[in-house]
């Protein structure tokens, strides 16, 4: 797959998130940023445990994994380094921390196991998505762990701007497996654990999923307030499954990509995503 | 894969999705639109009047109505299909609408428009825009998701000719014809 050139990544950033953002700093006043000595003290402290009891991967150890790896990063063309460690895991999980451009990835074993290229470029390029839109800066679960401190309004609205954080790294993963079927098989072996599973049966799955979430929400009921950081699957699968095209085009340089018809597009899923939020 | 010969079928490994972009600068009211039948018979059409929504049926959507009254400038429309599970036929197509109000010959020859068809994957594909002499909408290719190996796009360049924009089956007449 060529790679590739993107000159602004900040424009692809879910404008709900965008939104929160605003709504939050008016009500709240600034967010507290990471402290700067914090966040520099918080990610030599990983890299001493990533060193330690992970496995950094280099290109002899891993060649396919590592030039997935390289392809994600070189999109940023060296606004950010950092290393791509594994440890062992059957979990299928990712997470990074960034700090001034600098940062480090950790993977579980068992995406590398399971996943095939395509999909390990998703979940790479979702966390590198976490960096490129410096969500680090944002101490979201320390703040969360303070909930009962905090007005529930303000917390609200910063479970959902966590949740739309999510989208906007997912927007990442998708530039970098460049199809909208690894992105969702990906997202589907993460959330279910399975795999062998036919990408049709996926789509289907979460669309019914999507679909009854929708009505539940629009209904009412505490049964549906969210109350994790990850917004539920199926809003992440509609998310990729409406920007999927225009992004692709726009990883392609396909002629059907336009800012203007993105935008468009973006509003569209913020308008879902905030009518449910409400 | 490249779209040349006319009738010619690619299966691209049954797409998921499909984006048909239309851009031209000179003064002409050029419409893209999707007329499609679903698999419960249903048809129906997706053009300026009933853009259609990504988020529910027709899962196809339409960005909007440009070179309205035959206007020049950045003109773009955008026809994105994000989901084709329960259609059976859609079908592509674009008119020049200042000419079908007067039954005449459209001006995409006269004009700078390109057309660009892209699924999910990426792959882009070929597709003609040819009225004829007299023609002033064309279908400029089909999807056909009636078998279960998944969507394939036929490349079935048609023309005709239209006097006014009345009803859904005088384009399915020349797209059956
Ligand atoms: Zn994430």
């Amino acid at each position: 797959m060529k790679r590739p050139v993107i000159e602004d990544f900040e424009a692809l950033r879910f404008g709900y998130e965008e939104s929160l953002l605003r709504r939050i700093t008016e009500r709240a006043g600034p967010i507290p940023l990471r402290d700067f000595s914090d966040a520099q003290r918080l990610l030599n402290g990983r890299r001493q445990d990533l060193l330690g009891d992970a496995v950094r991967i280099t290109a002899d150890l891993l060649p396919q994994v590592y030039t997935a790896y390289s392809f994600c990063l070189d999109l940023f063309r060296g606004a950010y380094s950092g290393d791509l460690f594994v440890r062992q895991s059957p979990t299928y999980n990712a997470s990074v921390f960034a700090h001034e451009g600098k940062f480090d990835l950790l993977i579980h074993s068992g995406l590398l196991n399971d996943f095939t290229i395509d999909e390990l470029r998703f979940v790479i390029g979702h966390e590198l998505g976490h960096v490129a839109f410096e969500h680090s800066r944002f101490p979201i679960h320390e703040i969360l762990s303070h909930l009962r401190e905090i007005p529930p309004e303000i917390a609200s609205l910063l479970l959902s701007w966590s949740r739309a954080a999510e989208v906007s790294a997912d927007r990442i993963g998708l530039l970098c497996c460049g199809g909208l079927t690894p992105a969702v098989t990906a997202l589907f072996k993460t959330a279910s654990g399975l795999r062998g599973i036919h990408v049709d049966r996926i789509l289907d799955s979460f669309r019914g999923q999507y679909e009854e979430l929708e009505r539940g929400i629009r209904k009412g009921g505490d049964a549906y307030r969210w109350m994790r950081t990850h917004p539920m699957i199926p809003i992440r699968f509609k998310a990729l499954e409406m920007a999927a095209l225009d992004i692709v085009a726009l990883c392609r340089g396909a002629p059907g990509f336009s800012w203007k018809g993105f935008r468009a597009i973006d509003a569209q899923i913020a308008f879902i995503l905030e009518s449910l939020d409400r | 894969m490249e779209l040349k010969q006319k009738g010619e079928e690619a299966n691209v490994g049954g797409f998921k999705q499909l984006m048909v972009a239309m851009r031209w600068t000179t003064a002409a009211d050029f419409d893209l639109a999707a007329a499609y039948e679903d698999k419960s018979g249903k048809q129906g059409l997706v053009y300026f009047g009933e853009l259609g929504d990504l988020n529910a049926h027709p899962f196809m959507q339409l960005s909007g109505d440009e070179g309205v009254g035959d206007k020049g400038g950045e003109n773009e429309e955008v026809l994105r299909i994000t989901k084709l599970d329960d259609m059976k036929y859609v079908w592509l197509m674009c008119w020049d609408y200042g000419k079908i109000k007067e039954g005449s010959a459209a001006r995409f020859n006269d004009s700078d428009v390109t057309l660009s068809v892209m699924d999910d994957k990426g792959t882009a594909h070929e597709v003609n825009l040819d009225t004829g002499d007299m023609g002033n909408l064309a279908l400029i290719a089909t999807i056909d998701n009636s078998t279960p190996i998944g969507a394939k796009l036929v490349n079935t360049s048609k023309a005709g000719t239209l006097k006014g924009l009345n009803k859904l089956q005088d384009l399915l007449d020349v797209i059956q014809e």
